[in-house]
């Protein structure tokens, strides 16, 4: 369950939040709207740790995550950005990506990050979506293209099953073909699932299709 | 024949510099000027502990740990006190110059007469492979594991990192000390080689290295990350092997750091002039 409780926050004199209060359920999924500017970006930057507020908190599940370093506090959180060259390293193979982001709770570090086992259990997980990405596994993450670049962003967000899922307009550099089928695994993965989303978005058709719970800021 | 055994022996040794910045500078994507400095500094070190009667391998050993300590510095200047990749280093390398003569309480420092690991005669192709290939080995492991992949990936997509709850400061940190480490070996071993340490063994290494690295990088182009080291080790034999042929031919000595420097630039560039000439090309088509 993610909570805001009075959140204020300020670039300079413009003034981004004041007072803002926001509560999302487990399992909830909420599609934010607001203009350019209206600072939707921020409060995931707030949300994940990339900035910090001037005052307020942001309780997930209860623990007050308002000033933990972004590092400490990802295991919550799974974000996808809107660029897809963002969500993954582009020299690294596609497994490897995954493992990476898999590891992201355990300690041991100094063990073969990517092993046959692990191999098989990404691609159990991969396999119902129908995205054929199992077949990619050796070639580097950067030989992908845009729409498959952030498939696999997504399945690493979701690797470590996140409280809490932020997509900030995930589709918006995409096809509309590529984009149907982000939308159709972002549906998949969230629906009957304790994870809360929040997603970014312009687009109407998008807010009509998860037409469950919006909120607009600005 | 023995001739270009000892140049294929000192590319062997100057290789070990070569991977070090590879991590930095290939892998971390940091300019990291600290290496000059820390390749002296291990080559100090290394002189003064076999100076008074220490193991000679033990004390390549120390060298490496010590110019890590060179490393753990630039990276704490770089990341928490928020100081440019490139200052950070020239810093840490400066102050070195001061450190490296206190520790030789001189100049220089001779090891004539000293054992080293070069001390019977023409065993510096044997030392120079062995140590070679086992860091080669080591390194390419150590980029396999969780540790290793997370620094590869801080150096390819530092925000995804963060997202995915790396510390990238601490990577960073260990890649530098990592680096550095190499840089010091490489400075222990060279001055082993050479007979002596000496303040300015450093100066005009750093481009010797990328020289190596751009070259291997010419001559193979694979993405496994053990072949992309190996590429390094051969690309710095290469440029040994280049540089006695036009020494050979006549040119002058003191031109060399201008040739190496030309190189360099040569094989940086010309990914992109080719990009220039295909690009222009289909302008022409259309
Ligand atoms: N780190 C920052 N420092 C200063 N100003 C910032 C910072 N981040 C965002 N801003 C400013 O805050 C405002 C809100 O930005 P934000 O990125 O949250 O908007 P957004 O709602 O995501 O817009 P868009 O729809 O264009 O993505 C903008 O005016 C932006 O310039
Ligand atoms: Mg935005």
């Amino acid at each position: 369950m993610l909570k805001i409780k009075n959140l204020c926050k300020k670039f300079g004199e413009k003034v981004i939040f004041e007072d803002f209060n926001f509560q999302a359920n487990k399992g909830e999924f909420v599609t934010i709207l607001g203009g350019n500017g209206a600072g939707k970006s921020t409060l995931f930057n707030l949300i994940s740790g990339t900035l910090f507020p001037d005052s307020g908190e942001i309780l997930i599940d209860g623990i007050d995550v308002s000033f933990m370093p972004e590092h400490k506090r990802a295991k919550f959180i799974g974000r996808v950005f809107q660029d897809p060259l963002k969500g993954s390293s582009p020299n690294l193979t596609v497994e490897e990506n995954i493992a990476l982001a898999a590891s992201k709770n355990v300690k041991n570090n100094l063990r073969l990050a990517t092993n046959r086992q692990n191999s098989e259990l990404f691609k159990e997980k991969l396999s119902p979506l129908n995205l054929g990405m199992e077949n990619r596994f050796n070639d580097k993450a950067g030989d992908l293209s845009g729409g498959q670049r952030q498939v696999l962003a997504i399945f690493m967000a979701m690797i470590c099953q996140p409280k809490i899922l932020l997509l900030d307009e995930h589709t918006a550099a995409l096809d509309p073909k590529s984009q149907e089928k982000i939308l159709d695994l972002t549906e998949k993965i969230t629906q009957n699932t304790e994870i809360t989303t929040l997603m970014i978005t312009h687009n109407m058709t998008i807010v009509e299709r998860f037409n469950e719970n919006v909120v607009t800021l600005g | 024949m023995s001739i270009y055994i000892s140049t294929c022996s000192q590319g062997l040794i100057w290789a070990i510099l070569a991977l070090g910045i590879f991590i930095t500078f290939r892998v971390l994507n940091f300019a990291d000027m600290t290496a000059e400095g820390s390749l002296t500094l291990g080559g100090a070190v290394c002189a003064v502990l076999i100076s008074n009667g220490i193991n000679p391998i033990l004390s390549i050993v120390i060298s490496g740990f010590a110019a890590s300590i060179a490393g753990l510095i630039t990276g704490v200047l770089h990341t928490k006190f928020k100081i440019q990749a490139i200052l950070s280093g020239v810093l840490t390398m400066i102050a070195l110059y001061s450190i490296n003569i206190r520790i030789m309480g001189k100049a220089n420092v001779s090891l004539l007469g000293k054992r080293t690991v070069f001390s019977t005669s023409n065993q510096n192709f044997a030392v120079g492979l062995t140590v070679c290939a086992l860091l080669t080995i080591v390194l390419s492991l150590f980029f396999k594991t969780r540790l290793g992949l997370a620094i590869r990936a801080t150096g390819d997509n530092e925000q995804m990192m963060k997202a995915h709850g790396a510390n990238t400061d601490f990577k960073k940190i260990l890649a530098l000390m990592l680096s550095n480490a190499f840089c010091g070996i490489a400075g222990a071993l060279i001055g082993q080689s050479q007979g002596y340490a000496d303040v300015n063994m450093g100066t005009g290494s750093l481009v010797i290295a990328l020289a190596s690295i751009v070259i291997g990088e010419a001559m193979f182009t694979k993405d496994a990350i053990l072949l992309k080291l190996i590429a390094v080790v051969f690309g710095s034999i290469a440029y040994r092997l280049i540089v006695f042929f036009v020494l050979n031919f006549g040119m002058n000595p003191s031109d060399l750091k201008l040739f190496t420097a030309v190189v360099v630039a040569a094989f940086l560039a010309l990914p992109n002039i080719r990009k220039r000439i295909v690009r222009s090309a289909k302008n022409v088509k259309n």
